[in-house]
C-alpha cells in the first residue's frame, strides 16, 4: 500500500489543490472501511495523483496521511432509445490516515 | 421536512409514553390562572432522544446505505432539524399529559406555549414554562331548598291579535303613499348623527318600522312613533339620543347624539288577504289552523318567558351564593358565544325576526354583564350536569330541530346544514344540556306561582349598525324571511 512519497519541495502537482477533492464518499462501505482501517474514500478530480491527494487531504483535514489508493471508475454503460452511451468516468482514492488522526464527516 | 421524516413524526406522537420524573411548580397568577414550570429531566429527554433516533435508524433512506445500517451520528447530522423537532413534540406532549393527570388542573383552553423559541438541550434538563386559564372552583350550592317564583296565566286576546298581526306582517306587502305616517308606517328616511357640531355617521335610504322604540346598536330612542306620526315625505324631524354605557367607543359612551330623520317616502303596511292562494303558501287548510299553530307558537314563547324567569331566578339564586372570578378572557370569547345562544332560544320559541333583530341590539348593549352571568351559569349547570351525568342526546337534538321545523316551514335536514354551517349545533347541544341541568334544579326546587307579564312585543324595531364606531355583524341572517317561508 505504501506510496513512495518524495518530498514536498520535489512534488509538481498535476491539478490545483482545491480541485482534487471533489467530494467524500459517504456510504455504508466507505463507513465500514473508516472505522475497521481509519481509511477515506473520495471523488477526486480524475488527472488528480495520489501525491495530489495525500497533499489536498493533508491540508484540508490537518491530518497525517499513510497511504493512498486509487481506483479509476470506468463510467456503465447506458441506452437511450437508438443511442448507446455510458456514464462518466471518475476517479476513486481511499485515503489511510495515521492511528491518531481521524476525519469527521458526519 | 421529507416525507419519511413526517412519517416518522406522526408515528412517534402515536406512541405510549412512559412516566416521567417531572419537577412541576403550580402557581396561582389572577383569577382562573395559574402559571405552571415544567422540568423534564436529562435522563428523560435522552430516553426520548434514543427511542426517536432507533426509529428513525429503522425507516430513515440514505443514499449509499441500506436501510436499517446507516450510522447513528450520521442520522444525527442529516435529520437534526427533524428530531429536535420530534423530540420537542414527544416530550412536551408527554410531559403535559403526565402533568395534567397528576396535578388535576383543570383547563380551558390550550394553554399558551411558545413552542418556536423552545429549545431541548443537547444536555441537562429541558425547562419550559406556560400559563393556562383553569375552570374556577366553587362549592355546588343546595338546590334542593329553592323557591321559585312562576309566572303564569292563560293567553289573552289582545295578546293573541297582536301577535297575530305580528305574523301576518311578515307577508305584507308596502305601498308608498302621500298621506302623513300612521303609527306602523315604514319610513324611508336618510340618517345624520352629530355631536357638538361634528357628523357622526350618515346613512341614506334607511327603511324603518314606526314603533314606540327605535333601538341601535348603541343606542335606543323611546316614542320614536310619536316623532314620526303626522310627518309627510320631504319632511325632517329631529330627535336626541343618548348613547348606551356599553358602547365600544369609550368617549362616546353616555353621551347625546342629534339625530335627524330626512324622511324621503312613506310606505304603509298592506296585510295579506286570509284566501285560498295564501293558505295553500302556508301549507295549511283553513284560517282556524293558522290560529291554532300561532296560538301554540306563542304558548311556547310563554313556555320560554316562563323558563327564562324560572331559570333566571335558578341562577339569581346561585349567584347569590357565588363569589368567585371568571376567566378574563374567556369572558371576551364568550359573549359572541352567548348572544348566539340566546339569539337560537329565541328563533325556537317562535320570535320573529325583527323581533330578534330588535332584540339582538338590547342584548349587545348589555353583552358583557349578560356573558358573565351566562359563565358562572354555564360553568354551575356543567358542574351540575357532569355530577349528575346528564347528557344530551342526538334524540334530543332532532327533537329540537323538528320543533324549529314546525315554527319555521323550513325542513328538518335545511334547517340542521344551516346550524351546523354556522356553528350553533354546538351551541344547541351545550344549551340542551344546560337546560336539562335546569329542570333537573327545578324538578328539586318548590314553585310559587305568580302573574305573568303581557308578551306583546311589537313596540320596538332595530337598525342593524352602531351610531358610533363599527360593532359587529348582526348575528340574524339577512335572508328575507317571506322568500325563506315561501320554500
Amino acid at each position: 500500500m505504501g506510496v513512495d512519497m518524495p518530498k514536498p519541495s520535489e512534488h509538481v502537482p498535476a491539478v490545483e489543490q482545491h480541485y482534487v477533492i471533489r467530494r467524500p464518499l459517504v456510504t455504508e462501505k466507505g463507513t465500514h472501511v473508516s472505522e475497521r482501517h481509519n481509511a477515506y474514500s473520495f471523488e477526486v478530480h480524475p488527472l488528480a495523483t495520489k501525491l495530489d491527494v495525500k497533499a489536498a487531504v493533508e491540508n484540508m483535514w490537518n491530518v497525517r496521511v499513510v497511504g493512498v489508493r486509487i481506483q479509476n471508475r470506468i463510467g456503465k454503460p447506458r441506452r437511450y432509445k437508438m443511442t448507446i452511451g455510458h456514464t462518466k468516468g471518475w476517479k476513486k482514492a481511499i485515503v489511510k490516515l495515521h492511528d491518531e488522526d481521524r476525519i469527521a464527516f458526519f | 421536512m421529507s416525507s419519511e421524516a413526517e412519517g416518522l413524526l406522526t408515528s412517534a406522537a402515536d406512541a405510549a409514553p412512559e412516566r416521567m420524573d417531572l419537577k412541576v411548580e403550580i402557581k396561582n397568577v389572577g383569577p382562573c390562572r395559574k402559571h405552571v414550570s415544567v422540568t423534564v429531566p436529562e435522563a428523560d429527554v435522552n430516553s426520548v432522544r434514543e427511542e426517536c433516533l432507533s426509529e428513525l435508524s429503522n425507516r430513515a433512506q440514505v443514499p449509499g446505505f441500506r436501510v436499517g445500517h446507516v450510522p447513528r451520528s450520521l442520522l444525527v447530522k442529516k435529520f437534526k432539524d427533524e428530531i429536535a423537532g420530534q423530540i420537542k413534540q414527544k416530550v412536551l406532549l408527554a410531559s403535559l399529559e403526565q402533568m395534567s393527570e397528576e396535578n388535576r388542573i383543570d383547563p380551558i383552553n390550550e394553554p399558551k406555549i411558545d413552542v418556536e423559541s423552545l429549545e431541548i438541550p443537547d444536555s441537562g434538563d429541558f425547562h419550559y414554562e406556560f400559563e393556562v386559564e383553569v375552570r374556577p372552583e366553587f362549592e355546588l350550592p343546595d338546590y334542593s331548598s329553592f323557591t321559585i317564583r312562576r309566572p303564569s296565566g292563560e293567553v289573552s286576546d289582545e295578546e293573541f291579535q297582536a301577535y297575530r298581526e305580528q305574523f301576518l306582517a311578515g307577508y305584507s306587502k308596502r305601498e308608498t303613499v302621500s298621506e302623513p305616517c300612521a303609527p306602523g308606517d315604514f319610513v324611508i328616511c336618510d340618517l345624520k348623527f352629530t355631536h357638538d357640531g361634528k357628523v357622526l355617521r350618515e346613512t341614506d335610504l334607511v327603511s324603518i318600522h314606526v314603533l314606540p322604540t327605535l333601538n341601535f346598536q348603541d343606542a335606543g330612542l323611546e316614542g320614536f312613533d310619536k316623532l314620526m306620526v303626522g310627518v309627510q315625505a320631504g319632511e325632517t324631524r329631529q330627535a336626541s339620543i343618548r348613547i348606551s354605557m356599553q358602547s365600544p367607543v369609550i368617549e362616546m359612551r353616555g353621551e347625546e347624539v342629534q339625530t335627524e330623520f330626512a324622511v324621503k317616502e312613506i310606505q304603509r303596511q298592506i296585510l295579506p288577504v286570509l284566501d285560498k292562494e295564501f293558505l295553500a303558501k302556508l301549507n295549511v287548510e283553513s284560517v282556524e289552523q293558522i290560529d291554532e299553530e300561532l296560538r301554540s307558537s306563542l304558548e311556547r314563547q310563554i313556555e320560554f318567558q316562563q323558563r327564562q324567569a324560572t331559570r333566571q331566578q335558578v341562577l339569581e339564586k346561585i349567584a347569590e351564593s357565588s363569589n368567585w372570578d371568571l376567566p378574563e378572557s374567556l369572558v371576551r370569547q364568550q359573549t359572541e358565544n352567548a348572544l348566539r345562544r340566546e339569539l337560537l332560544e329565541m328563533s325556537q320559541a317562535g320570535f320573529t325576526r325583527d323581533q330578534i333583530l330588535s332584540r339582538e341590539n338590547e342584548i349587545r348593549r348589555s353583552a358583557i354583564d349578560n356573558t358573565r352571568q351566562a359563565l358562572k351559569e354555564h360553568f354551575v349547570l356543567d358542574r351540575l350536569a357532569t355530577e349528575q351525568k346528564i347528557e344530551c342526546d342526538p334524540a334530543d337534538i332532532d327533537r329540537e330541530l323538528l320543533l324549529m321545523s314546525f315554527q319555521s316551514g323550513e325542513p328538518v335536514r335545511k334547517i340542521r346544514a344551516r346550524l351546523t354551517k354556522s356553528g350553533m349545533i354546538e351551541n344547541m347541544e351545550a344549551q340542551l344540556r344546560e337546560r336539562k341541568a335546569v329542570d333537573f334544579i327545578l324538578s328539586k326546587a318548590k314553585f310559587e306561582d305568580v302573574k305573568r307579564e303581557p308578551m306583546a312585543r311589537n313596540d320596538s324595531v332595530g337598525i342593524r349598525f352602531a351610531i358610533c364606531g363599527n360593532m359587529n355583524a348582526s348575528l340574524v341572517d339577512d335572508s328575507e324571511p317571506a322568500e325563506e317561508a315561501a320554500e
